[in-house]
């Protein structure tokens, strides 16, 4: 880190989010009002500049010898996270870093690995790693009508609600099946706002050939599985459990592998709507 | 079968959450796994203290649950304290008799019938994956800063580690965290950055 130091840092930018305060040194001050749209989707800026954590991004380009470029690097705290080229990576490199390390250390919020929409004033949440299939079914929730509140990150309070952390959606190309991330803002969907009451936890997986077959778990396999994607389950194991068992006491729970997403859309919307109605009569 | 053993849960390094209204979930902290345990299971763990028998806990179980027998009430308990042994929750490990004199736990499960479904015992155990455990994004492997609870509004902080009772020398420190540099430290600011020296 020492080493990192001595590097010639000519601006910064700190900002808050979920209780951490979080910098970003550079060496080129221009690249800095480039980098909010990177940033946590609560950030707002902090003018103490003593953090909890430091990001250092070394801008590189063309170097003072003809024909050289140097790469754009990127640092959390001392450690290597990004090394491209191009800038666009590196950004996303600090993006992904900057939520991990909020993941791991916020105050007050617990994060689990999770897509989450808000239907009927009821959270959904789907626990899963990445690439298992969550932003599919977080789209496939939103063409619905449902509400995004994130398609990584369920946000618990003390209380086991689920707070919106909208960060930009991941889009499917048809093409060539890679993936870019979006604004929720140009998506045209509704982005939560408040917290909400955990109302389903769907554990699936996605197969090819599988179809939409779920039974019923009981609210401490759903809080198992939910513990199982916390992120700071082994340090704070007693806190996670203590706001699991709230975030499920009123919720119910299905598991079973998924084809497309559309079809347990379709089903898991219907069938909430029909308990839903059930409990109000 | 010894009805006469007095099984003995482990303890030490568990942390136990109930979930209202019967189940129970146990984070065993050495081995990074978490455990669900059903109803009867939950019964029968409880009561494994080392001074109650099998007999007494399964006479616990049949008027809690309202097992048919006292054999059916045996039955699960050498079922729970099997699944139990499996998921490394007892500190001696038991065996069903019958499967021990070479019945499949299979054949032991259908023994306990289709009419005692109620009384199964349910142990679900996931790992938790290590790669969400440390505080290490960006492959920093632990060696970031040592964040340290701000005293903000008086709330519990969550996820942050055990504050240590002062900041050692090269550590990062903050005027707002609370935490002083140990004795003959001070904390020195260099731009986004105070270090202990």
């Amino acid at each position: 880190m020492e080493r990192l130091d001595r590097l010639g840092w000519a601006a910064g930018i700190a900002f808050e989010s979920y209780g951490l305060r979080i910098g970003v040194r550079t060496n080129t001050p221009d690249i800095l009002p480039q980098l909010g749209p990177y940033f946590p989707p609560d950030w707002t800026p902090a003018t103490d500049l003593e953090v909890d954590w430091l990001y250092s991004l070394k801008v590189g380009g063309e170097g003072t010898r003809p024909g050289v470029r140097r790469f754009h690097l990127a640092y959390s705290d001392a450690a290597l996270i990004g090394r491209s080229r191009d800038i666009e990576p590196v950004f996303h490199a600090l993006e992904a870093d900057i939520q991990a390390v909020i993941a791991n250390l916020a105050r007050e919020r617990l994060f689990i690995h999770a897509g989450v929409v808000g239907w009927e004033n009821q959270a959904i949440l789907i626990p899963g790693e990445s690439r298992s299939g969550k932003t599919s079914l977080v789209e496939a929730f939103l063409r619905a009508g449902a509400t995004y509140y994130s398609d990584e990150y369920a946000v618990l309070d003390p209380d086991g609600r689920v707070h919106p952390f909208p960060r930009a959606l991941g889009v499917r190309h048809r093409q060539d099946n890679g993936w870019t991330r979006q604004p929720v803002e140009g998506l045209g969907v509704s982005v939560g706002q408040t917290p909400l009451p955990v109302g389903l936890v769907l554990l699936t997986e996605y197969k090819p050939t599988a179809h939409w077959r779920p039974r019923s778990v009981t609210r401490g396999q759903a809080a198992l599985a939910l513990f199982a994607h916390t992120f700071v389950a082994h340090r704070e194991p007693t806190l996670a459990l203590g706001i699991l068992q709230r975030a499920v006491a009123a919720a119910t729970a299905l598991k079973g592998a998924r084809g497309e997403a559309d079809e347990v859309v379709g089903r898991v919307l219907a069938r909430l709507s029909t308990s839903q109605a059930q409990s109000a009569c | 079968m010894d009805i006469t053993a007095m099984p003995y849960a482990c303890r030490d390094g568990l942390v136990v959450q109930d979930l209202p209204p019967d189940e129970v979930l146990v984070y065993d902290t050495a081995r990074g796994k978490a455990h669900c345990l059903n109803r009867t299971a939950a019964l029968v763990w409880r009561a494994c203290d080392g001074q109650t028998s099998v007999e007494a806990i399964a006479r616990r179980v049949k008027g809690d649950m309202g097992a048919a027998s006292l054999d059916e009430a045996q039955d699960a308990v050498w079922l729970a304290l099997d699944r139990l042994s499996r998921a490394n929750l007892l500190q001696q490990p038991m065996t069903p008799p019958l499967v021990a004199a070479g019945m499949s736990r299979r054949e032991f499960v259908q023994k306990l019938g289709v009419a005692s479904l109620v009384l199964i015992p349910g142990v679900s155990s996931v790992r938790i994956p290590s790669q969400l455990q440390t505080g290490s994004p960006g492959q920093s492997g632990g060696s970031g800063p040592n964040p340290t609870p701000t005293s903000s509004g008086g709330s519990a902080p969550i996820a942050t580690p055990k504050p240590a009772t002062c900041i050692a020398a090269g550590q990062r420190c903050s005027t707002s965290s609370g935490l002083p540099c140990c004795p003959g430290l001070r904390c020195v600011s260099f731009g986004y950055n105070s270090v202990c020296m």
